[in-house]
């Protein structure tokens, strides 16, 4: 009975000792696990920033920052060496001082900087960022210069150098083109390719045929990259050249048209800061689509078309869900279940879509987002269907990047 | 500099379908900026554009004899329809303590720029405009403004609105855009 009573007391005095909160150590951080395929950086020109989430569940992950400039974050990836790349420029005062150019590079895991290259002071700045750099089979990091001058830095990511620059007069942008090339779009409405040795220094250049106007129906730059050195440039009127900038110089196959007589004349157009994605597996091709007229080039759309490759046949449309709200929830904090939530995206006009990726996996997630507000709508690359949205990337819309 | 999106201006004039249409067109590159005041405060946006017509009759923002009237969409020099602005990317200057022509105190005008062509409603011609870019402060961030019309992608780096043109001068800190008349064009031009 004594012993019975003893353990009651002892209990009674235990429970509160049981229910204090343990003492929590300070300095910690979190680390990422392996690179997973569903992962999407997006970038966010106003913060100069580029926000990694978890396209599966919509979760941040951490951010890499960017340096001075107009343009948008490409974060490039080498998932062989676990790291990631950010061309940046910087001043010794901020705004500014004096400018250095670099690229930065993060660890994958940890995110911390673990070193850095200073390159030629001649960084592309522009308001698309797209094609301005390329990570060559985890040895080559290549960083397109517009001064307006145009020049190609190649970074050894071996040995954390800067190999050299290769002058590209003519030319601009970089496409992974194979293990040691990358090739280029022309003015003159050409392509090029670019060979490196194993030193990163200019082994051998070639130069296509003329292949599209320029002045009349240019190419953009937002190509999607078939496989190896076979990429796809749609251009402003809708016409799909498949470039190969392989072989002995690089070749164009014939022109297709994304677009039926029928729906140019209803006015549909192609269009968007990051207009394109390719699942490569599949051959799936998404287009983001509006109606406009020839000045509209760079306007998002409503809809994103769907194609096969292979037939060259649209198969599907894809509809986003309302990125104003999107973005305009997630700072509310309001739910998207929510009477409010729905009631936000049936009532504000929805941002158009300009901003594509695709992850290349199995189960492929197509990621949606626009350059007006900082939402992406996130879809089943297989059906279209609508999975999540990620809210409140950040303040302002940007390059999307599927690492 | 050069951004990309047309007819900002007059968005908030009109019913809801066309606020939904110019949202959708309005923005780019440093788009959001212009665009975050509306968003973030919703229907307090509407007042601006009283305002901003406001100044555009203010006798710091002149046009010249045979431009537009002022009190006119094509005429005012603070908003995106203003003529100059058919291939204009970026904040416009004359919001941010500047002109149509000039920079914003403390900034410096690019030399390096790219040309586009725009034809004057008033008589009828294409004139040659310059969009210089100001340079050494951040991202003004109001009167954002992006229309493409003769816009090419960077490979045509003189044609081409994208291109950060704060180059030459003593940061490329891009701040604002303005648009000059550098002259009659002898041709009009063949990019649409």
């Amino acid at each position: 009975m004594f012993n019975r009573i003893a353990l009651v007391l002892a209990l009674l005095v235990a429970l509160p000792a049981s229910a204090e909160l343990k003492t929590e150590a300070q300095g910690r951080s979190e680390r990422l696990p392996a690179l997973e395929d569903h992962w999407l950086f997006v970038g966010d020109t106003v913060l100069r920033r580029s926000a990694l989430f978890d396209g599966g569940n919509g979760r941040m992950l951490g951010m890499l920052n960017g340096g001075q400039g107009v343009g948008g974050i490409h974060p490039r990836v080498s998932r062989a060496r676990g790291e990631f790349y950010i061309a940046e420029t910087v001043y010794t005062r901020g705004h500014r001082g004096e400018r250095t150019d670099l690229v930065t590079i993060y660890d994958a895991e940890s995110l911390a900087v673990s070193g850095e290259v200073i390159i030629p002071s001649k960084r592309a700045d522009n308001g698309n960022g797209v094609a301005l750099g390329a990570v060559l089979a985890d040895r080559f990091l290549l960083v397109f210069n517009q001064t307006p001058a145009t020049s190609v830095s190649v970074v050894d990511l071996e040995s954390r150098t800067l190999s050299g620059e290769i002058q590209t007069a003519g030319c601009a942008l970089v496409f992974e083109a194979g293990p040691r090339s990358f090739g280029q779009l022309c003015g003159d409405g050409t392509a090029q390719r670019i060979d490196l040795d194993e030193a990163g220094l200019e082994l051998a250049r070639s130069r296509s045929e003329r292949f599209f106007d320029p002045t009349n129906d240019p190419v953009t730059e937002k190509g999607v990259q078939i496989d190896g050195a076979r990429w796809l440039f749609v251009s402003f009127e809708g016409f799909a050249h498949a470039v190969d900038f392989g072989g002995e110089r690089p070749s164009s196959a014939e022109p297709w048209s994304l677009l039926s007589d029928d729906q140019r004349a209803d006015g549909w157009r192609v269009g968007g800061n990051q207009h394109l994605a390719l699942h490569k597996a599949s051959g799936r091709l998404f287009s983001a689509m509006h109606q406009g007229g020839p000045s509209s080039h760079k306007d998002g759309g409503p809809e994103v078309w769907v194609y096969t490759l292979a037939d060259r046949k649209r198969t599907a449309i894809v509809e986003p869900s309302n990125l104003t709200a999107a973005f305009l929830r997630g700072l509310a904090g309001i739910e998207a279940e929510s009477f409010l939530g729905w009631m936000m995206s049936a009532v504000l006009p929805a941002a158009d879509v300009s901003n594509l990726a695709v992850s290349q996996d199995a189960t492929p997630l197509l990621f949606l987002g626009s350059r007006e507000t900082a939402g992406v709508s996130v879809h089943d690359a297989l059906t279209g269907e609508h999975l999540r949205d990620i809210e409140s990337t950040g303040l302002s819309g940007g390059l999307l990047v599927a690492p | 500099m050069s951004v990309a999106n047309p007819r900002i201006v007059s968005r908030f004039d009109g019913v809801f379908e066309r606020m939904s249409r110019s949202w959708a067109r309005g923005l780019s590159r440093r788009h959001f900026l212009s665009r975050l005041g509306t968003v973030l405060a919703g229907g307090a946006a509407l007042p601006l554009l009283p305002v901003a017509r406001a100044a555009a009759a203010d006798e710091r923002f002149p046009t010249q004899e045979g431009e537009p009237p002022r009190d006119s969409p094509e005429g005012d020099p603070l908003g995106c329809d203003y003529w100059r602005h058919c291939a204009i990317d970026g904040f416009l200057c004359g919001c941010c303590g500047g002109t149509h022509s000039t920079c914003p105190p403390g900034t410096e005008m690019s030399a390096v720029t790219w040309l586009g062509t725009c034809r004057n409603p008033e008589d009828g011609r294409d004139y040659v405009i310059s969009y210089n870019d100001c340079c050494g402060r951040d991202f003004c961030g109001r009167c954002f403004c992006n229309r493409n019309e003769g816009d090419r992608p960077i490979y045509s780096p003189m044609r081409s609105n994208d291109i950060n043109w704060c180059v030459g001068t003593s940061t490329q800190v891009y701040n604002c855009s303005v648009a000059l008349v550098v002259g009659a064009a002898a041709e009009r031009q063949p990019e649409r």
